[in-house]
């Protein structure tokens, strides 16, 4: 049997790019050959394993496809003829409400990818997604093929690397070691509308006004394509006074290791998550999250770190304080996360996704 | 005791709920002010402008040929104008969505702005 695993754009530092080739390494650990075909590609990843779409070559009845389906691309259309066996791999879509304003062309893609994801429903086989939230979603769009839940593959070993000494330095240097004056206030991840950054500019505008310790914030992530968006964040920050947030843009691994590892707590009061991974990485660099209750992020935390259910200012302002400067809570949430994130070792997961793709791969003969 | 049950101890007993104001409100802020369409296409006309400079052709005969047969060889100037061609008229295709999202909420602040004048 064949195996292929086809998304639509693998590069470097997406979520779905590393899982795929993550789950492409655990497979070749488990003596399992397979290739990855993407119709959009890094030049730089191909290799034997790792070809473009368009060189996808006869499939027969025998293989097997998993399918990364996470936005709006013309594949959604390509495989539903082709006839192998197929998994999808299910990562959640954006509903395109919170691109509407900043962004026609991404709303369009969203909206067409939710399309086309219920269009897709009777496609296929077995599906395996990163969270109970995303399944019920697939449930709700129509899907009857047997599904599970194994969370996102992420190889915690290469957050032991080296991090940007300089920028680390610059940061203050690693917070597990120092007792920065300037408390490191951290969110990871593209700046969306639907990942709320302005929601974390009111926490700190809040703060400011409550405390007097100094903080600052950083929002590390891509502003790409959004423009019009992250200009009206900036036109925000400077309307609440708050003229030293850093807008990092687009950073290398290194960089971010720096900023993960310089952090006194983490953020994320996001309104739409399909899993979260930068959760995880909190977690594992050991820095305290304040999160928001909304779609997978409860589910993906496990009862562990500050969980916000309202975005009252004066609320995510104490949060933040308490969690930066009550060390009996601090500790208590930094203990808890320790023991969630076991649930997410490489080990465990990996064992969770060859169990569960042997007994489909069992029932699909 | 869970962390977040400390934590809801703590809120509950400080009360603090409600005691910050905004000065501003994020959704009150418009994207216009924010961005003007002109910037978006401004910096892709001006990413245009650098890139135009003309690729000299091949103009041996034998690269030609070479590529003709093997196809290994081709024309950069025509893949780099195609290239430049795509992302005008994303832009363009961008820049004309927006512009009737524009009118589209132009019109309904007149609708209102009708309304609220009837009322007042």
């Amino acid at each position: 049997m064949r195996i292929f695993q086809v998304l639509t754009t693998l590069s470097r530092g997406d979520a779905v790019s590393n899982d795929t080739l993550a789950i492409q390494k655990l497979l070749k650990a488990n003596g399992i050959k397979s290739v990855i075909y993407a119709e959009h590609l890094d030049p730089k990843f191909i290799s034997k394993t790792i070809k473009p779409y368009h060189v996808l070559p006869k499939i027969r009845k025998g293989d097997l496809m998993l399918y990364h389906l996470s936005t709006g691309t013309v594949l959604n259309e390509k495989i539903k003829d082709l006839p192998c066996k197929k998994i999808v791999i299910y990562h959640n879509m954006t509903p395109p409400d919170f691109f509407v304003p900043y962004s026609g062309a991404a709303a369009k893609l969203c909206s067409q990818g939710i399309d086309e994801a219920i269009s897709l429903k009777d496609t296929f086989d077995a599906g395996i997604n990163d969270s109970s939230f995303n399944m019920h979603q697939l449930e709700g769009y129509g899907y009857k093929c047997p599904m599970k839940v194994c969370p996102i593959l992420v190889p915690f070993e290469d957050y032991a690397k080296e991090p940007d000494a300089a920028l680390l330095e610059a940061m203050g240097g690693p917070a597990a070691t120092n007792d920065h004056v300037v408390k490191n206030i951290l969110f990871v991840g593209r700046i969306v509308p639907n990942k709320k950054p302005e929601d974390i500019m009111t926490m700190l505008y809040a703060y400011r006004q409550m405390y007097k310790e100094p903080v600052r914030l950083i929002l590390a992530g891509s502003t790409q394509g959004m423009e019009k968006y992250t200009a009206r964040l900036r036109l925000y920050a400077k309307k609440l006074g708050l003229d030293d947030i850093v807008f990092t843009g687009h950073i290398t691994f290194p960089q971010i290791l720096a900023y993960y590892r310089s952090a006194d707590a983490f953020v994320q009061l996001s309104e739409h998550e399909g899993f979260c991974v930068p959760l995880l990485e909190a977690m594992y660099f050991r820095i305290p999250i304040i999160a928001f209750d909304s779609c997978a992020m409860p589910e993906t935390l496990g009862g562990t770190g500050i969980l916000l259910d309202k975005k009252d200012p004066a609320l995510m302002g104490q949060a933040l304080h308490e969690a930066l400067f009550n060390e009996e809570l601090r500790q208590k949430v930094l203990a808890e996360q320790d023991e969630r994130l076991k649930y997410f070792s490489y080990e465990n997961v990996s064992k969770m996704f060859m169990d569960q793709l042997g007994q489909f791969r069992e029932a699909l003969k | 005791m869970t962390a977040r049950e400390l934590f809801a101890s703590i809120v509950k007993a400080e009360g603090r709920e409600g005691t910050v104001t905004l000065p501003a409100d994020f959704n009150d802020i418009s994207v216009l002010m924010g961005l003007s369409m002109e910037d978006s296409v401004t910096r892709e006309l001006a990413f245009i402008e650098e890139n135009k400079k003309v690729v000299p052709q091949y103009t041996s005969l034998a690269k030609k040929l070479g590529g003709m047969f093997y196809g290994f060889y081709y024309n950069p100037c025509v893949y780099a104008q195609n290239d430049i061609n795509d992302k005008l008229l994303t832009v363009l295709k961008e820049f004309r969505e927006q512009e009737k999202i524009k009118q589209d909420l132009f019109a309904r602040i007149n609708v209102l702005q009708d309304r609220l004048d009837e009322l007042s």
